[in-house]
């Protein structure tokens, strides 16, 4: 079977620097693949390239072994590839239940005219359903009618999750999922990972929290100045002098 | 210990929704307090009030025996306290070294640059392009360039990678001097644990435990954050 | 072939567009808005100037001194502190600014017409004589010219010189987030008012120095300095230099032209090119620039956020007072009556404000544009004097138009698709100037229009009833729109245009879509309009009615269709029982009051209501929401929820 996703020799630079330099990736299906690394190694440049929020210089991007190279990335989240973002992109004025009821509505796309003409939607029910469920998981059912904007960052991140999931994907990109959860919400995030993975969805991930990486990750790549410095199953790539020294080196 | 910032009885928050309900804390200088609780509990929200930017409805706000609550956050600036806000907490559209010119008024940045090398050599990009934790090393620059004699920071380590929360800490540990207070947010940070003198825990705009580090090991730390 | 005469002398006229666009600029730098009203300031003073040495004779250079160094400040601290701070403090849009400013524009200009008159004075005092120098060569430069030139060099000078002082990085952080700058220890408010008062003594130099080359009158006068906006977008909002230059570029270009002899239409279309050189730049511009540096543009979320769903609780009941607006005419007299058919005529354009903006935020400042090439389609084929298309009967005529109209507002949307807030703004102003200068006001496609109502429809009544179904026809179509998926997802792109994209909304499509809609609409109440008058007026479809149109939806609500009808009703009721300029005073002075009614008129009225009609709940804990002033079902949720984690109240709305 074809991974999830495959990216081979992608590139960014931005004015005239490398940011992303070569970077070949695979993710399986019912795997948790972790990216860690310094900041501004080019993490989220990556991910903006293979979920095609910006084009990426050269190389090229494989998902269930299609080529999606240069896809728009509304294009790339109907085909079930979906992600969520380092910096909160959670619609404010929404509530809760309709920021998630979006990506499920739209990830088949439906006639517009349909909806102008006040047709019902044949879809609508199926996306309430999922809605719900995916609240539930997530333990939103609470807040599912607030307004997104007035929720802690914390809250916002597992909203932002459970958009990405209510497009039904196959393919999850996380940016710092974790960043601004609390310890109980950290944990219960842990445990909803392993319950995606599961489930046969391919999870890549962006962290920084190593204890959160070693317990959850079945591979792990480490990122640095732009260029893959490592990857492995996190026991083996973790505990290397020179990965450490990558990571906390810039300590003098 | 002398009166350094208090927050007495406060009531504060959004609209009709009250965020803090009479929340009396101290924060003495010379010491590291930790305001911890679970999302929501209302710690951006007093840090808000601390700094001016969110009205109270009554109580009170002094620094150094002096009222403060109802001055403009500008004037609170002046009188010592220095504020690492949430996000958005740099200026997007200035460059790295104009940011740092306005955090410092005008100090040179080399401070920064020495304890946060990543953004050496990017002091002419556009600080809405830098990357999520240079972004929060940049918000950090305040502390080095002209701290205050009170620094209220809210999770400011959030997006470090764990060697740049490393060395935060240890920028924090040098700004510890008897004539300061400095007041960290977090959510839960085992760094800050160990170097906080006092710890508080807000839940749902209250205070829910109060207590020395030391203490920690009751158990009750755990038992009010959840 | 170049002649260095006509060079000079199109320095003359560059030189003063030079200064105007870099006033704009500068402003805009200064203060984060896009002073709309930057041309209506230049006119006031010019006036007052007038004023002061004409009527009241003062000293030519005291009354000069007194407007620039005390009466332009002291404007630019006012409106500063009464429009634009309210608007600063909730963090108000580019887009949100935009109206404002809008709205002073609308107050300056009907208080001088109401002073003043409509009438052109040509007597304008002139600070610099009249004289000619002589150039080495033989050559003349007016002195006049070169005094524009050097106050340019001054100000742009001064700009890259302020730019790098404390000072200026002090402007350029208030301007960008207002709280921040604050925390860190900067007089946010004492910063801005410098700004602004900077910004206006700008104009009112700019003022006193073109007044005696052009005419003073208040619409011609604030319109020629709107058209500058062109060189602004050459400039991208940046950089003064390009302003300047493509200012003289174009002054420059425009003498040359006056060279070039051609015949027959040529010869017209020529003529019209030449003397509207500014608006052929403006389109160029638009078209040609890829993207504005807008002042907080990283994530300051350009798109206008006008709309208030979700933030605001929904207003109900006001279909009320619009059905009744709309049924009242069918009891007036026939004077009254003839009058209210440009009721619901005016409520289709409106409403097709409310499809483009209200939801989305987008701006559109061009509708005007649309409703009059409906009009005059429409027309057209009612007589079969479209070129290429039969002569249709009756009532298809307003399908067809419409559908016809549709492409035209694709193609020239298609290049506003990607832009948002300001730039969008920009972009279909201008196009609504060009189609008002190249289409309504030439001869050749407006001459021999005859309008009337479709033939079963001829009397007044009846035409009212057709009029009131296509408004409903309009009512449906906004409806669908803003409710349920296509509601939602419309406000998901408002909101955070990568997030909508990465729900796998296809905004590119979306955006087209309501673009196109709306045009339709839009031509479809033009056409009404104008058979409703029974003639094509151009003036009814001037570009400067389209910002007053825009304004006014805003201050009825920007996602209100009844208050779009209501704001119909209003307008035409004022514009014919009281002196002209009246209504665009109303509407103007409520623009002003944007920052003080977030979600318009109609919001504001309600709240008021609800908060007379029911007392406000006690305050402290547990918090009880009162319905009364915010909360909404999602609110009501917060406070249930507030004692059980996780829930609100830690993080700012
Ligand atoms: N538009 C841009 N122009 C210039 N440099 C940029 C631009 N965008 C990103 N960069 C630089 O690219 C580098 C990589 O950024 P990226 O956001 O991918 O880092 P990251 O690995 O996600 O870091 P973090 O852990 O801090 O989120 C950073 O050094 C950043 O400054
Ligand atoms: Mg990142």
């Amino acid at each position: 079977m074809s991974p999830a996703l495959e990216a081979r020799g992608v590139s960014k630079s931005y004015d005239g620097v490398l940011i992303v330099d070569h970077v070949d990736l695979v993710a399986e299906v019912g795997r948790i693949t972790v990216i860690i690394g310094p900041n501004g190694a080019g993490k989220t440049t990556l991910f903006n390239c293979l979920s095609g929020v910006e084009p990426a210089d050269a190389g090229a991007v494989w998902h269930r072994g299609d080529e999606v190279t240069g896809w728009s990335s509304d294009a790339l989240a109907r085909r079930g590839l979906a992600r969520t973002f380092q910096r909160s992109s959670v619609f404010p004025t929404l509530s809760v239940a309709d920021n998630l009821r979006i990506a499920a509505e739209n990830h088949r796309r439906r006639g517009i005219l349909r909806g102008l003409a006040g047709l019902p939607d044949p879809g609508g029910r199926r996306a309430v359903v999922v809605v719900g469920a995916v609240l539930a998981d997530l333990g939103l059912t609470d807040v599912a009618e607030v307004r997104a904007g007035v929720l802690p960052s914390g809250t916002l991140r597992l909203v932002e999750l459970g958009r990405a999931l209510c497009g039904e994907p196959d393919t999850l990109l996380l940016d710092e999922p974790a960043s601004g959860l609390d310890d109980t919400e950290t944990e219960e995030f842990h445990q909803l990972l392993h319950r995606l993975a599961a489930r046969d969805l391919a999870v890549v991930m962006v962290e920084h929290d190593l204890a959160l990486v070693h317990e959850a990750a079945d591979v792990v790549y480490v990122m640095v100045s732009g260029s893959v410095a490592a990857s492995g199953p996190p026991g083996e790539v973790l505990g290397r002098i020179d990965v450490r020294s990558l990571l906390f080196g810039r300590t003098a | 210990m002398t009166a350094g910032l208090d927050v007495v009885h406060v009531r504060a928050g959004y609209g009709a929704v009250e965020a803090l309900h009479d929340v009396t804390l101290r924060f003495p200088l010379g010491s590291v307090v930790a305001l911890l609780g679970r999302n929501g509990a209302g710690k951006s929200s007093l840090l808000r009030v601390v700094a001016g930017t969110l009205d109270v409805g009554s109580g009170r706000v002094t620094w150094r025996g002096r009222d403060i609550t109802r001055l403009p956050p500008h004037q609170r600036a002046a009188a010592g306290l220095t504020v690492v806000p949430d996000d958005p907490n740099v200026f997007l559209d200035l460059s790295v070294a104009e940011n740092l010119a306005l955090f410092g008024h005008g100090a040179p940045p080399e401070p920064v640059y020495a304890a946060f090398p990543e953004l050496a050599g990017k002091g002419g990009q556009r600080a809405g392009t830098l990357s999520g934790g240079e972004r929060q090393m940049l918000a950090l620059g305040r502390l080095l360039l002209r701290p205050g004699a009170a620094l209220l920071l809210d999770e400011v380590s959030r997006g470090l990678s764990a060697g740049a929360v490393e060395r935060l800490y240890r920028v924090l540990d040098d700004l510890a001097t008897p004539d300061r207070t400095i007041v960290v947010v977090e959510q839960y940070q085992p760094n800050i644990l160990r170097r906080a003198d006092l710890i508080y825990v807000l839940s749902r705009g209250e205070l829910a435990w109060a207590g020395e580090p030391s203490e920690l090991t009751t158990g009750a730390l755990p038992a009010a954050l959840v | 072939m170049l002649t260095l005469e006509l060079a000079l002398a199109g320095l003359g006229i560059g030189s003063i567009a030079g200064l105007s666009g870099l006033g704009l600029l500068v402003t805009y730098r200064l203060t984060g808005v896009f002073n709309l009203a930057f041309g209506a300031i230049a006119m006031g003073v010019a006036y007052l100037l007038w004023q002061e040495v004409r009527i009241w004779h003062w000293p030519l250079a005291l009354a000069a001194l007194f407007d620039l160094v005390v009466v332009c400040p002291a404007f630019g601290v006012l409106i500063e502190r009464l429009v634009f701070r309210p608007l600063q403090r909730r963090v108000a849009t580019p887009a949100e600014r935009l109206v404002a400013s809008l709205g002073v524009l609308i107050v300056l200009l009907g208080a001088a017409t109401l002073t003043w008159g409509a009438q052109a004075r040509l007597d304008a005092p002139s600070l610099v004589p009249y004289r000619q120098l002589r150039l080495p060569g033989g050559a003349k430069l007016p002195l006049g010219t070169v005094v524009g030139l050097a106050v340019i060099t001054v100000v742009v000078l001064g700009l890259a010189i302020g730019r790098r002082t404390s000072l200026g990085l002090q402007v350029r952080a208030v301007v960008e987030r207002r709280e921040l700058a604050q925390l860190q220890g900067l007089d946010a408010n004492r910063v801005a008012a410098l700004g602004w008062a900077l910004g206006s003594t700008l104009a009112g130099v700019a003022g006193v120095l073109m007044a005696p080359t052009l005419r003073l009158q208040p619409f011609g006068f604030t319109l020629v300095m709107l058209e500058t906006m062109a060189v602004v977008v050459v400039a991208r909002l940046t950089s003064p230099v390009r302003a300047v230059v493509g200012g003289l570029f174009v002054g420059v270009a425009q003498a040359e032209l006056t060279r070039v002899h051609l015949q027959g239409h040529a010869r017209a279309l020529l003529e019209a090119v030449t003397s509207n050189l500014f608006v052929v730049a403006l389109l160029a511009a638009v078209l040609v620039v890829r993207r504005l540096d807008e002042a907080g543009g990283t994530d300051a979320g350009t798109t206008a956020r006008l709309a208030t769903r979700g933030e605001l609780p929904p207003v109900r009941g006001w279909w009320m007072l619009a059905a009744l607006a709309l049924a009242a005419p069918l009891l007036f007299g026939a004077p009254d009556r003839r009058a209210a058919l440009a009721v619901p005529a005016l409520a289709i354009v409106l409403v097709s404000i409310v499809v483009v903006s209200g939801y989305s935020g987008q701006i559109s400042l061009g509708q005007a544009g649309f409703a009059g090439l409906g009009a005059l389609v429409a027309a057209r084929l009612a007589a079969g004097t479209l070129p290429g298309l039969p002569r249709i009967p009756g009532v298809a005529v307003l399908v067809v138009a419409p559908l016809l109209v549709v492409p035209v507002g694709v193609l020239m949307g298609w290049p506003a698709i990607r832009r948002r807030g300001l730039f969008l703004a920009i972009t279909t102003f201008a196009l609504s100037v060009a189609m008002s200068r190249f289409v309504f006001e030439q001869p050749a496609a407006t001459s021999g229009v005859l309008v009337h109502p479709p033939d079963a429809f001829g009397s007044d009544n009846n035409f009212y009833v057709l009029e009131l179904l296509c408004l409903a026809v309009a009512f449906a179509i906004v409806r669908n729109l803003h409710h349920g998926r296509l509601g939602r997802a419309l406000i998901a792109v408002r909101d955070d245009e990568a997030g909508a994209l990465a729900c796998g909304v296809d905004v590119r499509r979306l955006k087209l879509f309501v673009f196109a809609a709306s045009s339709a609409l839009a031509a479809l109440g033009g056409a009404l309009l104008a058979m409703g008058t029974r003639a094509f007026d151009p003036v009814a479809f001037d570009p400067i009615r389209g910002l007053i149109w825009f304004a006014a939806v805003v201050v009825f609500g920007i996602d209100s269709a009844p208050g779009a009808v209501i704001g119909a009703g209003l307008l035409i009721a004022l514009d014919t029982s009281l002196p002209s300029g009246t209504s665009t005073l109303v509407i103007g002075c409520a623009a002003l009051l944007l920052g003080r009614l977030p979600g318009g008129l109609l919001h504001s009225a309600h709240r008021l209501l609800e908060r007379l009609l029911r007392r406000p709940a006690p305050s402290g804990p547990p918090p009880t929401p009162s319905r009364a002033i915010r909360l909404t079902s999602a609110g009501r949720a917060v406070a249930r929820s507030i004692h059980r984690p996780p829930a609100a109240g830690g993080s700012a709305p």
